[in-house]
């Protein structure tokens, strides 16, 4: 039947929820790729077979047609959707992603991340220093008590304050210094 | 299944006529100093008018830091609110940057144990949040409507600019590169007819008819609330001040941009 | 809108407060406050007064309406009148819960305040579901909502304006479907005139 494949890779980001990245499909892409190059030719076929006002390859054709704007249509949402997550997935965990991420994105998004981390940084460089992807709450207060969940190590402050990360430890930091931290699970909050 | 695949589909892949958006940004005002600095140690944060005068900022009072932080305030939440994106209050933005950086100056001078160094320090951080929020959701906008806010843009001019020139940069630059990865893993694998695309078909659009909550700051007559419906007719509305409305966003878009209306 | 950002609006309402220590005027970016002495009331956004409470640089004085015998009149209100009541502050919920929170001490009663301010909200979004459903089986195109606070607004939202989203789009196709019905009758009529 036409257009499984390219169902099965809608199916793919449905499946995992808006907010995980699946494995990039490459295979069920090929394919997608593939059945189109194959319906394309054959509608050419008939259309070519057809010169003499024969009209009764007609149906089949646009039938093919359909199926081929259909493949087109859900590769693109596919993609699209994608580096919409991609995004999300950067703005939450800064601009390199933890490695069981990134290996889900196929050479070409890589591509797009960096490209995107460039043209974001270069905005950002003309806001005088404000970082958007920092504060994604309102402040409440300017420390933060959190718990170290793993053995860190040294962590610098920016008044030069060096505090030891270790596992289970319990710190008050400065809130906009350690807000990146407890996105990447270093760290946790704990809430009053 | 068919309806869900068509509402994650709809992407900015148009390939559009870029250079006819390249057109001369007008610099978003940059007056630095605006404000007499409202230091800790100074009772005013009053404007001088002749500064005011150049900026266009001026109402009939004059403008002060804290005025013009609520103005700001009223803007960030309607540029939350709607469904699309709206006029970039450069402005206010440069204004409260100034304060921002002036204060943080002042705050790092004293003492850390002063009284007054975690208050104000309490107060940058809230007003960088309102700051970086409102920056943050109008990046969000141009990135989900792309096509749609580049088209718009290049059909102003001079002072009716919506992007900043970061933003507008930021959008050609995100079009470009989202253009590229379609093109390279899809497009130039396909049967070649198939390999275009109608702009006003594939790419995203605001909903402009999605419904709002707003407050009318000043009484209204004769607002038309379209029906949709052909046996009806459109409902013709008047809203006194200070009342509270739900309505369809695309009804009282430009009275949310001339600020008779604001969004809540 | 997060139910934190409603909070951070909230935050800006001004509120009293007596403070403990003395400090001259304070010229914030929001406005100035003070000067501060000690034992003397002071008028200071929420944020401040929640901030100097945290450390104990101050007893915060709740505002007039925050004690049981206020509430309780505002309850009897909300359940006898149909309409919204109007309540005594924008931010009426978020301001009360925010105090419960930082300086339940300061606030007499504390236990049974909350109590009442549950009825009250429980009551009020009662009426805000009973004419949601209303407005929504109307098929209603606007409403006005007036004395609904913004935390109240943001309960509703999204659900609300997208089901009248919703409802309007189906309208609109069926409108639609009802014009070319109505088209391909007439191209059908016309084979036999």
């Amino acid at each position: 039947m036409f257009g499984v494949k390219a169902f099965e890779l809608i199916r793919d980001l449905t499946l995992t929820g808006p907010e995980a990245l699946p494995l990039y499909n490459s295979e069920t892409v090929r394919q997608v790729l593939e059945e189109m190059r194959v319906l394309y030719e054959r509608n050419q076929r008939d259309v070519n077979n057809s010169v003499n006002e024969d009209s009764s390859y007609l149906g089949t054709v646009h039938l093919r047609h359909a199926a081929l704007e259909r493949n087109k249509r859900c590769l693109l949402a596919y993609l699209v959707n994608r580096l919409q997550r991609i995004r999300d997935l950067r703005w939450d965990f800064g601009s390199v992603l933890p490695g069981d991420v990134a290996g889900s994105l196929c050479e070409q998004e890589v591509q797009w991340l960096q490209n995107y981390n460039r043209h974001l940084a270069t905005y950002m460089r003309g806001l005088d220093g404000l970082d958007l992807t920092q504060e994604h709450c309102p402040p409440k207060s300017l420390c933060l008590e959190v718990r170290c969940l793993q053995d860190y190590g040294l962590f610098e402050l920016e008044d030069g304050e060096q505090v030891l990360l270790k596992k289970d430890s319990i710190h008050l930091l400065p809130r906009s210094e350690c807000l990146m931290l407890i996105r990447q699970g270093v760290l946790e909050h704990i809430p009053h | 299944m068919f309806t869900s695949i068509y509402i994650i589909t709809t992407p900015d892949i148009e390939l559009i006529n870029l250079s006819q958006l390249l057109h001369p940004q007008i610099s978003v005002c940059c007056h630095l100093n605006i404000f007499k600095m409202s230091s800790m140690d100074t009772p005013s944060n009053t404007l001088q008018d002749s500064d005011l005068h150049d900026l266009g900022l001026s109402d009939d009072e004059p403008e002060t830091a804290t005025s013009v932080l609520n103005k700001f305030q009223t803007a960030w939440i309607n540029e939350k609110l709607s469904p699309e994106i709206l006029s970039y209050q450069g402005d206010y933005v440069e204004c409260l940057m100034e304060q921002i950086k002036h204060m943080d100056n002042n705050v790092r001078k004293l003492d850390k144990r002063d009284l007054r160094s975690g208050l104000h320090a309490l107060e940058l951080s809230r007003i960088k949040y309102m700051l970086t929020d409102y920056l943050r959701v109008r990046l969000e906008k141009i990135e989900k409507y792309t096509y749609t806010i580049l088209e718009a843009e290049s059909s102003r001019s001079g002072d009716n600019l919506f992007l900043s020139e970061g933003e507008f940069q930021f959008a050609k630059d995100f079009f470009g590169n989202t253009q590229t990865a379609l093109q390279t893993i899809a497009l130039r694998h396909f049967p070649r007819p198939l390999a275009s695309f109608d702009p006003a078909k594939m790419s995203v659009q605001p909903p402009m008819n999605s419904y709002v909550f707003v407050k009318a700051k000043k009484e209204v007559s004769g607002l038309i609330v379209p029906t949709h419906d052909p046996e009806e007719q459109d409902e013709e509305l008047d809203l006194e001040e200070n009342s509270q409305h739900i309505l369809p966003y695309s009804s009282v878009a430009a009275l949310v941009k001339d600020g008779t209306i604001m969004l809540i | 809108m997060d139910t934190c950002e409603v909070e951070f609006l909230a935050e800006r309402e001004l509120i009293s407060i007596t403070p403990n220590f003395d400090l001259g005027v304070l010229h914030l970016i929001s406005g100035d406050f003070g000067p501060f002495k000690a034992g003397l009331p002071a008028e200071v956004p929420l944020w401040l007064a929640i901030n100097l409470r945290q450390r104990r640089k101050c007893r915060i004085m709740p505002p007039i309406w925050l004690n049981v015998k206020t509430l309780e009149e505002i309850k009897e209100r909300e359940t006898q009148e149909k309409l919204f009541t109007k309540m005594p502050s924008e931010h009426f919920m978020e301001v009360a819960q925010l105090l419960l929170t930082a300086a339940s001490e300061d606030i007499p009663q504390a236990g049974e305040i909350k109590v009442v301010l549950k009825d009250i909200w429980d009551s009020r979004q009662a009426k805000t579901r009973a004419s949601c459903s209303l407005l929504l089986q109307d098929g209603g195109k606007h409403a006005r909502v007036d004395n609904l606070t913004l935390m109240e607004i943001n309960s509703v939202r999204p659900l609300l304006p997208h089901s009248m989203d919703m409802i309007r789009r189906l309208q609109m196709e069926s409108s639609m479907e009802a014009q070319i019905s109505q088209t391909q009758g007439s191209s059908f009529a016309s084979p036999s005139q």
